[in-house]
């Protein structure tokens, strides 16, 4: 007598995450933990001045609201980010507006931000002049550190989409960093210059 | 519970460092930082794990209703 058996055929399953987005992700709590130091470090020295003398008077001012304008711009160029991520979804040629001028604003961002430090270093603001010129060096370049090789990134993913060589998860990969970058300028942003 | 009072006696010797333990605004700026990084990486790794977790949950409800195998159907 034979007997049936039902077996299951192994289904080929998805990963939850690609490699490159679950790899990107660890890299983004790491490097969170080093912006967490930073502003961890920055508000404890900080908290040893007097009310007032945070910077120091003798330190020149932040230009708050031009970093107002350019933080506005990176925030906007992480929205099209995302929007270029949706319209990747439809076709490559919809997605190259949108990622190519979210890559114009980081770049301006980081632009404007050079520009900056070299008026700041001018008027006596250096990595030495004082706690606060250090803390806002260290912070301020390592988010352009970041900022910068996430635009070379973005830049190479567009050639590539513009050929239509583009992969989905790499491309989900760099927008998830870019969105960090986006994301943690304000925190730094409040925290050193408001 | 034993332990808990000698935790409690290490925060003292830990503020001794006389930038963390000058007291006022300062300590308390160490303190809260350091629960900040504390709790930080706890909550970032803890929110992978949880996505990870409401994911595998929605992909095992959408692929297997009953989580039984497909009963033979009668042929007529």
């Amino acid at each position: 007598m034979s007997t049936l058996r039902l077996v299951r055929e192994p289904k080929k399953s998805e990963p939850i995450l690609p490699n490159a987005v679950l790899g990107t992700l660890f890299f983004i709590i790491a490097e969170s933990m080093l912006f967490a130091g930073f502003i961890s470090g920055y508000i404890v020295v900080e908290a040893n001045y007097p009310p007032g003398m945070w910077p120091p008077p003798e330190q020149p001012r932040l230009p708050i609201e031009v970093t107002a304008v350019t933080t506005t711009m990176l925030l906007a160029s992480g929205v099209l980010l995302w929007w270029a991520g949706r319209r990747f979804r439809e076709s490559a040629d919809a997605a190259k507006s949108p990622m190519g001028l979210a890559v114009l604003l980081g770049a301006l961002f980081v632009g404007v931000q050079g520009v900056e430090w070299v008026q700041l270093i001018g008027e006596g603001l250096t990595l030495t002049s004082s706690s606060f010129g250090g803390f806002f060096y260290v912070i301020v370049g390592a988010h352009a550190m970041h900022a910068m090789p996430a635009i070379v990134i973005l830049l190479r993913q567009r050639q590539r989409m513009l050929r239509g060589e583009l992969k989905p998860d790499a491309f989900a990969a760099a927008r998830l960093f870019w969105y960090f970058v986006v994301l943690v300028w304000p925190v730094l942003y409040w925290t050193v210059y408001l | 519970m034993a332990l808990l009072p000698v935790l409690m006696m290490l925060s003292t010797p830990a503020l001794a460092c006389p930038v963390c333990g000058g007291g006022g605004a300062n300590a308390q700026a160490y303190i809260d930082t350091m629960i900040f990084l504390s709790a930080l990486p706890l909550l970032l790794l803890g929110g992978v794990a949880f996505f990870f977790w409401w994911k595998t949950m929605r992909v095992t409800v959408d692929e297997e209703p009953s989580g039984r195998l497909p009963q033979a159907r009668p042929q007529p």
